[in-house]
């Protein structure tokens, strides 16, 4: 087949509204391209003007999914402006946390975004009556994922309780070791979860890609650490605009990203190729399941990477809460906020990938300057290389076929558009 | 009455004891304050607590409880949910007691509330003496209920190293006997008692100028006084002042059906006469719109109208409303100001 | 409330969105944990965030998101036509959210400080409740919308009723959970004056409320003011609170058209 036309408005199951247009005439392709139709929010300006205190409570309204991700890079930021240092408790409990977001995250898109493609239905709800029992681990690995965030922080989406300096709200021991009771026995679910997933026919589709992450020295980084590159690079967090290099496309409305290539994937794939010796044993295990060592460079393979992580969040989980209740827990305010004029770049692995925060602060503690830098923005020139690269190979198949899987492909990617407009608009022409 | 001695080392362990076979509510650490709440331990009792944020009143009525469950497939039953175990209230102030006192008449009432009264059967009482007001706020002494001769089960009085120990039931002895290694108090430990109560005499203030028995006949001629359109303005209507007081038993009632309309909960929940809906009728009329008027309507509850249905006055002067408003409306000084302007006419 | 043996049929729900981070319709897919059965009391026909499905005939649509563009109107009102019951899910769709506060802000600057010199490839104009632009049947309020109270109005437009969503103040949710005051630790909360249904949960862990499920309809603001007074904050500091998620009802779309 040499002509060929695609035109997915509003792709399902993804966060946010994004189009596939592919537009192929006798073999010549005129158009192919994923495009971003939400609307902008303007997050970077309107926080100008307002107290340090506030600023992470709002920007984690940039993202229901991942607010636990926007919250502590926007604190890490405002920490590192106002020279706020944490507590070695606090540091343990947003680590926990943040595992917290990581398995919810990733529960949501494997399980209820990604699974019901190789079911051949339209979404979680039909596997109710045809596979229940997956339906109902899906259900419970969520709710101990939110469970988890929300003993610690109040809630999933929106967290009270993280704030500037720490926590307002400390765990009791009691909780935590309910929790990590939990935990253990959610091993099996995670299980089932890696055999479910491991018997999946991913498809195969190869592209070199360069990979970027965030690597700490001691464990695998979720939170500060360095910038690193599969392709050797280094940087400290601070001189994140030498990777993002943001540019305008012509005739297009979106900042793109890219570093040494034309575009680098950032996500659970670029962390797994950067990060694997760092990865709990039994992440390894569940790994070699997929037959996955880096480097991994097929981009489906990142929602396994994802499966991945969450056996490594389940176990570093359990070795938090465990350290925790050997330390003894104590109830905690956060660290006081000396208010002071200050400049701070914060940076986390959100599901998604590597996220920037950078503020500006006056005398005042009054925010001046806002910038950030959105995970799901950094692959999108990456997700369209690999359109174009993906649609040549399956030109013959029908058409509802190529259709299903540049979606797949985009859902792998596990775009997060609410988030990647909030600071820009982003339309491929 | 005989008295006992209970050494304060053995209250955890007779707590203990007691957490096998009832359960047990007691004033725990709440960030810097005190809650009475189920103890998930027993050394988290805090018997050194001043006064917690909600009274024991929690454990007799809770803040929220389903009170009948609805079958609407093929018909329509209703069955009633009464909720009551065993339970042990331990360390009771003798405010609280005095308005358990109060809410025991009230739920008797008219028309018996089987969900109070089957847990009030089901609870022992163990109240303990305060030795010192537990802050500015508190006029008990006022309200005459800073001691108690009944109302418990047992009564605890700090001597020091040990509680003498009060019985004021049948079951109370029996629950000393059965769960803690009291023994008879000696005739010195019986006189210390006596003199620690009358010792306290002198540290509690007095803060209403008249006497409280004089409220109901001061109120009478204040219905129209120009004080509560003060208060109406520094009002929030939060409710908190209601929520907090041991003697308010206002409650809502919600019905909610189960997503397979086949079943429905009925609930009840506290609810407060400072809410704007509080008063709110079915043709959408508000008979007490304004903030002054529900203000009034607290006070007179507390001052004059429990009284006169029930021979006791609603306010037991635990001064949790006082602490708890943020724009600092004040009972005491509400009624002496009344107090005042009327004795100046 | 019909009874009995009447088989009904299943109400057709939408759920659909504008500018918002998705987090309300991420917490419907989260009440499916403890209430699956959800499912057997509604069809779903269309929610693209979880479901590829597109129907257009149903007759409840939940709306997430605020309306920040002059051609969401149109989609909103093929939406209202469409549905019998419009329901705001959630505090972008309900009050505007905190999408408002660039309507506290000169339009021009905002555009220019995100778009730089291509401002005007973007349209967007104020950020409104979607009240603001068709007729609302009900809301559910909050940042994120609350749960159980979703379910509680699913529960009610199943059998006709008004959604309960309480009037009163968020203090009066924190006194029956029996908390310590904010304002008694020196921390500053909109309790008073915050429309309840959260459970009050960020006082109970720890923070103050923020009025995130709006402001009720008879606040005392001056006495609220004077609590922040002595609390400490300057009338900058208290618009600070009043507006994080308030701006709209405060200054409606500003200077922005």
């Amino acid at each position: 087949m040499t002509t060929l036309n695609v035109n997915v408005h509003y792709v399902t199951r993804v966060e946010g509204h994004g189009n596939i247009v592919v537009d192929i005439k006798h073999g010549e392709v005129k158009e192919c391209r994923f495009e971003v139709v939400e609307a902008p929010r303007f997050f970077e300006a309107f926080v100008r003007g307002r107290p340090y205190h506030d600023i992470n409570h709002i920007v984690s309204r940039i993202c229901g999914i991942c607010s636990v991700g926007h919250s502590t890079a926007s604190t890490r930021a405002t920490e590192k402006a106002l020279n706020v240092e944490l507590s070695e408790q606090a540091w343990l409990l947003r680590k926990l946390n943040f595992h917290g977001e990581i398995l919810d995250s990733h529960v949501l898109h494997t399980y209820y975004l990604v699974a019901p493609d190789f079911f051949g239905v339209p979404s979680v709800i039909p596997l109710v009556e045809t596979h229940r029992e997956v339906v109902e681990r899906a259900l419970r690995l969520k709710k101990l994922a939110g469970d988890l965030c929300a003993m610690i922080s109040g809630r999933h989406t929106h967290p009270c309780a993280l704030v500037v300096g720490g926590f307002t709200h400390t765990p009791t021991e009691r909780e935590l070791r309910a929790m990590r009771e939990r935990l253990v026995a959610a091993r099996a679910d995670m299980d089932a979860t890696v055999d479910l997933f491991a018997s999946l026919p991913w498809p195969q589709f190869e592209r070199e890609t360069e990979y970027v992450s965030l690597r700490k020295d001691d464990e695998y980084a979720f939170i500060d650490g360095v910038i690193v590159s599969s392709d050797g690079f280094t940087y400290p967090i601070e001189d994140y605009r030498k990777v993002t290099n943001e540019y305008l496309v012509p005739f297009s409305t979106a900042k793109w990203t890219k570093h040494n290539r034309e575009s680098y994937m950032v996500g659970a794939l670029a962390r797994f190729n950067n990060n694997y010796d760092q990865l709990h044993p039994k992440a390894k295990e569940a790994a070699a399941r997929f037959g996955m060592k880096p480097i991994v460079t097929n981009p489906f393979l990142n929602t396994a990477a994802q499966v991945v992580e969450m056996v490594h969040s389940l176990e570093d989980s359990i070795r938090i809460i465990d350290e925790l209740l050997s330390r003894g827990v104590r109830e905690e305010k956060p660290a006081p906020v000396k208010v002071q004029a200050g400049e701070g770049v914060g940076a986390c692995e959100v599901p998604r990938g590597v996220l920037f925060h950078h503020y500006v602060y006056d005398e005042k503690g009054i925010c001046v300057e806002a910038n950030c830098i959105i995970p799901t923005n950094q692959n999108l020139a990456n997700l369209n290389a690999d359109i174009r690269a993906l649609v040549p190979q399956i030109l013959d198949r029908p058409q509802e076929e190529v259709r299903l899987l540049l979606e797949m492909l985009v859902r792998a990617y596990d775009p997060c558009i609410s988030c990647s407009t909030h600071f820009l608009r982003v339309e491929f022409v | 009455m005989r008295l006992w001695v209970l050494p304060k080392e053995q209250v955890v362990d007779m707590v203990c004891r007691l957490m096998a076979d009832y359960r047990v509510w007691g004033p725990q650490a709440k960030g810097p304050q005190f809650a009475f709440e189920p103890l998930p331990d027993p050394t988290a009792i805090r018997l050194d607590y001043n006064i917690s944020i909600l009274s024991p009143k929690v454990a007799l009525q809770p803040p929220q409880e389903r009170i009948a469950v609805f079958h609407l497939d093929g018909g329509f039953t209703v069955e009633p949910v009464i909720d009551a175990e065993p339970t042990v209230i331990f360390g009771i102030h003798t405010c609280d007691l005095h308005a358990l006192a109060l809410l025991d008449k009230a739920f008797s009432a008219d028309f018996p509330d089987a969900h109070y009264l089957e847990r009030r059967q089901q609870t022992l009482l163990v109240s303990l003496e305060c030795l010192q007001p537990c802050d500015e706020h508190s006029f008990c002494k006022s309200m005459g209920t800073w001691t108690a001769d009944s109302g418990y089960d047992l009564h605890l009085m700090d001597l020091g190293d040990a509680y003498g120990v009060s019985v004021g039931t049948a079951a109370g002895e029996a629950l000393l006997t059965q769960y803690a290694q009291a023994r008879p108090a000696t005739d010195t430990e019986a006189q210390q008692l006596h003199e620690a109560r009358d010792a306290k005499r002198l540290r509690f203030p007095n803060r209403l100028n008249f006497d409280a028995a004089e409220l109901p006949s001061l109120l009478a001629t204040a219905y129209d006084h120009p004080i509560w359109a003060e208060l109406g303005d520094r009002c929030l209507s939060c409710g908190a002042c209601t929520n907090v007081c041991p003697t308010c038993y206002c409650f809502n009632v919600i019905d909610s059906p189960e997503l397979s309309l086949k079943e429905a909960v009925r609930w009840r929940r506290w609810d407060s006469c400072q809410l704007d809906e509080f008063a709110r009728v079915a043709s959408g009329e508000n008979f007490r719109e304004a903030r002054a008027a529900r203000q009034r309507h607290r006070m007179f509850r507390k001052g004059k109208w429990l009284y006169e249905r029930f021979g006791e006055l609603g306010c037991v002067g635990c001064g949790r409303c006082i602490r708890a408003c943020l724009t600092h409306i004040n009972i005491v000084d509400t009624f002496n100001a009344i107090h005042a302007s009327q004795h100046r006419r | 409330m019909t009874a009995g043996s009447k088989k009904q049929e299943k109400p057709k729900v939408a759920f659909f969105d504008f500018a918002s981070c998705e987090g309300c319709q991420l917490t419907v897919v989260d009440s499916l944990q403890t209430h699956l059965d959800l499912l057997d009391a509604v069809e779903i026909v269309n929610f693209r965030e979880a479901a590829t499905l597109n129907g257009w005939d149903f007759d409840i649509a939940f709306v997430e998101g605020s309306i920040t563009r002059p051609h969401d109107e149109e989609r909103l009102r093929r939406i209202r036509e469409q549905a019998k019951v419009l329901v705001a899910l959630g505090a972008c769709a309900d009050t505007g959210c905190v999408n408002a506060l660039k309507n506290l802000l000169p339009p021009e600057e905002v555009r220019r400080y995100v778009y730089g010199e291509h401002a005007d490839w973007y349209e967007t104009y104020g950020a409104r409740p979607l009240s603001a632009v068709v007729k609302v049947d009900a809301v559910i309020p909050g940042c994120p919308i609350d749960r159980e109270e979703f379910v509680e109005v699913v529960k009610a437009l199943l059998v006709g009723k008004r959604p309960p969503i309480p009037d009163y103040p968020v203090c009066v949710e924190c006194k029956l959970k029996g908390n310590v005051c904010i304002f008694h630790v020196g921390g500053i909360c909109m309790g008073p004056v915050a429309r309840a249904g959260c459970g009050a949960i960020c006082p109970t862990y720890g923070d103050g409320c923020e009025g995130c499920r709006g402001i009720i309809p008879h606040p005392n603001e001056n006495a609220m003011k004077e609590v922040l007074d002595e609390a400490g904050l300057s009338v900058d500091d208290m618009m600070h609170y009043f507006r994080m998620f308030n701006a709209y009802r405060e200054v409606g779309v500003g200077q922005w058209e």
